[in-house]
């Protein structure tokens, strides 16, 4: 007996549904206003060259941590995935967990920014927002939320800063680049990447953009756009759809050194685990990460996989290591609905426990 | 798939009846299809071909491109379906398996403009997929074909599956010694050539490693289609078809992109293409040098000046802001010490009013010393206390405010211990 087995009717009935869902679609695709992200609001509390600190503003019922938090997000992509939406927002969850936070948003380098490198990210840029938000609260350390990308950053900071993190959360964040199940790691290995950057001096976003759609191009290239036909008929979901697809392809540039000296010493060399990374004058050991550490990853990651961010534990100096893993992927973790009940209600209690 | 011989005759009275249905609306609505379409092999795909081309015009540009995605999508699922129509139910499994294997394939690949890497196998229209990696190289031959001493076009004749003797020629040409005035801009021009070809060579081979996966693919997609005829009966829905199959597809592509042999061919491929892109620019920068223009060169040092420049600029700012803090910190040292001045000032007018107040007393007692010389030791002490007492209260409140001054600092440690 054949495996498929459809009645011409049937069909016609799935194509016929399939066709009227395109064509009414349409018309909520033309009603669609401009799609905005970031709606928590926020204020610019200080900027340099193209990064800028913002501080939400905090619902006026909720009683404040003293101590703030410093949401540090990745290169690749734009900081407003944690405050994607009213109801999808990791940024409005921590604020109403009691959390006083601010985000630093590397912005869109260009080519003036060619030569920017890991130490002036971390301790440069990062390291100055960390001083403005100690200096505005008069504290000594504040906490730290590093997402993916920003999650490692967050690590080499700790680990160079101690005494300016007083709590630190790490989000979908790699740390052994090299498991076993890491697609990216394993494409990068005998990428010639000094060429590469003495060829593109920045590297495209299209370039970061077409290497994440090939992780799994069926799905990401094919299926979801037909996934979304299903849902043309509800406005909200087409504007959750858009909104969504803007994230994806909203990809900054990234400074030539950075990515030179990322790729080598974290995918290629793996030295986060391995041991030898310098990050300016520093050299980063994560026994040296003494405070309080959360780690979160998601089950399901494709970027990330779960056993690159958990390797974290054996390799961190601190005696209060958590863990947490979320039944979701990489980008579920901050918009799915079980995210926004979960993570940043655990984040806010966990930090409350500490401070 | 129904089990009637007639099963493909009733397909097409179905695909009739929904076509003038669909005609009728379009016409209605949009005002779009010709009398031509009808004859059409997919008029399904080809009706919402002609309806979007209808439509497209009016939709605001943020939703046209993922608009036009889905319809991509949709005209890729209708030819599925109507493939699925033309099939033999009496045909064996692995038969609709090849059958559907091959129709989806070739419309995934037209629907995702190209963009999927199997795709990239099927040759020309594959290509475009990888349009991220061809456009440098277009760029830089497009700019290139101004001054190259071949004609813009020269490339062309040189396909991928060129024999390899024509490969090799060409190779010993390239190598062939640069000779006079121009020698160095020869030299610069065959390499390029060089690596040109080499690109090619890396990207045919990256393409050719998708090549085994089509078998692999029906393969996996077969099992699939079984596990789930096991389970759960027969498959009766198409895009429950298309789920699957882009399991099957998803499942051996993650196979081979996490196998050494991908990665080789990747970084192969990438390189290859970044050594074109590298020496094309030292060629512009030649150019650019000779019109008197700024070359990419010169920019990146002034990016690079730039750069160490704002560093500089940086580490200075925090450092002098380090050393105001400092010396606003002294400022506050030296007002204590002020302070503490006019307090010595005022002890030392004090002990000497005391003690002019004291000279006459002692001469009086000078003159009764042998009457009372203890007792008058005794009177002088207490004399003394009152005078030190009030002293020391005159001199409380300046103290206090000097140490609540030095204490700022530890006030921020503290207020960290108590949160």
């Amino acid at each position: 007996m054949s495996p498929i087995q459809i009645r011409p009717d049937e069909a016609l009935d799935e194509l016929t549904k399939f066709q009227a869902k395109l064509t009414h679609g349409v018309q909520n695709l033309m009603d669609t206003d401009d799609i905005t992200t970031g709606v928590t609001p926020k204020e610019i509390i200080y900027q340099e060259d193209k990064m800028t600190l913002y501080r939400f503003q905090a619902p006026a019922s909720v009683v404040q941590n003293t101590v703030p938090i410093l949401i540090v997000y990745a290169l690749v992509n734009r900081p407003y995935m944690a405050d994607l939406q009213e109801d999808r927002s990791t940024v409005r969850g921590l604020l109403d967990a009691g959390m006083d936070v601010y985000l630093v948003d590397w912005g869109y380098p260009d080519r003036s920014d060619r030569y920017l490198t890991l130490d002036d990210y971390i301790n440069g840029y990062l390291d100055r927002c960390v001083d403005v938000i100690r200096k505005r609260h008069r504290l000594d350390a504040i906490n730290l939320l590093g997402i993916c990308q920003g999650g490692t950053f967050s690590l080499c900071y700790a680990a160079t800063h101690q005494d300016k993190v007083a709590n630190l959360v790490t989000m979908v964040t790699p740390v052994d680049f090299q498991t076993p199940d890491n697609m990216l790691s394993k494409w990068v290995k005998y990428l010639d990447v000094d060429l590469t950057v003495e060829a593109l001096g920045n590297i495209p976003g299209e370039m970061l953009n077409w290497t994440f759609l090939n992780l799994k191009p069926y799905r990401l290239m094919g299926q979801k756009y037909l996934d979304m036909v299903d849902v043309l008929d509800n406005p909200d979901q087409v504007a959750n759809f858009l909104r969504m697809e803007k994230w994806i392809f909203d990809s900054p540039d990234q400074a030539g050194e950075a990515y030179r000296q990322f790729i080598k010493d974290f995918y290629q060399q793996n030295k986060l685990v391995e041991g030898g990374l310098r990050i300016g004058p520093h050299e980063v050991d994560l026994k040296n990460v003494t405070m309080p550490v959360l780690n979160i990853f998601a089950m399901q990651d494709h970027l990330v996989p779960p056993d690159a961010s958990k390797a974290l534990k054996k390799l961190v100096g601190t005696k209060d290591y958590s863990e947490i893993s979320f039944k979701g992927g990489h980008i579920g973790i901050y918009v799915s609905g079980r995210a926004q009940k979960e993570v940043p209600p655990t984040i806010g209690k966990w930090i409350d426990e500490r401070t | 798939m129904a089990d009637s011989d007639s099963t493909g005759d009733q397909w097409l009275e179905a695909q009739r009846r929904y076509w003038d249905a669909w005609m009728d609306m379009t016409r209605r609505g949009l005002d779009a299809a010709t009398p031509a379409q009808k004859a059409s092999a997919n008029p399904w795909a080809d009706a919402m071909e002609q309806w979007w081309k209808s439509v497209a015009p009016t939709t605001p540009k943020p939703a046209q491109d993922l608009l036009g995605q889905m319809v991509n999508l949709g005209k890729s699922y209708f030819s599925m379906a109507e493939g699925l129509g033309k099939m033999d139910p009496a045909t064996d499994t692995t038969q609709i398996v090849e059958n559907w294997t091959r129709m989806m394939t070739e419309a995934f690949s037209s629907a995702s403009q190209g963009m999927n890497p199997f795709a990239a196998v099927a040759g020309k229209a594959g290509r475009q997929g990888l349009a991220f990696w061809d456009l440098p190289f277009d760029t830089v031959s497009r700019t290139m074909s101004a001054g190259m001493p071949f004609p813009g076009d020269f490339m062309k004749a040189f396909e991928v599956e060129r024999p390899t003797d024509v490969r090799e020629q060409m190779d010993r040409m390239l190598s062939a010694p640069a000779l006079g005035y121009a020698r160095e801009s020869q030299e610069q021009h065959q390499k390029f050539t060089r690596l040109l070809f080499e690109y090619e060579q890396a990207m045919s081979e990256y393409q050719a490693g998708f090549g085994g996966l089509g078998s692999r693919s029906m393969e996996a997609f077969k099992k699939r289609l079984e596990d789930r005829a096991q389970e759960g009966g027969p498959v009766n829905s198409i895009r429950e078809v298309f789920n699957i199959w882009v399991d099957a597809c998803e499942e051996v592509y993650a196979d081979y992109a996490m196998s050494d042999e991908y990665a080789r061919r990747y970084g192969r491929m990438v390189n290859a293409l970044m050594a074109v892109k590298h020496q094309g620019a030292q060629l512009v920068d030649e150019w650019l040098e000779a019109m008197n223009m700024p070359t990419r060169g010169d920019l990146g040092t002034v990016q690079r000046r730039l750069h160490d420049t704002r560093a500089e600029y940086q580490r200075l700012r925090v450092q002098s802001e380090s050393m105001r803090a400092e010396l606003d910190a002294m400022a506050g040292l030296g007002s204590e010490v002020e302070e503490l001045r006019a307090e010595m000032a005022e002890l030392r007018k004090q002990v000497k009013a005391m003690a002019s107040k004291a000279a006459p007393k002692a001469e009086t007692h000078a003159e009764t010393k042998t009457e009372a010389a203890g007792k008058s030791a005794t009177a002088g002490k207490g004399d003394d206390k009152p005078a030190a007492g009030e002293t020391a209260k005159k001199a409380a409140p300046k103290r206090a405010r000097t140490a609540s001054t030095t204490t700022r600092k530890p006030s921020t440690t503290r207020r960290k211990t108590q949160s």
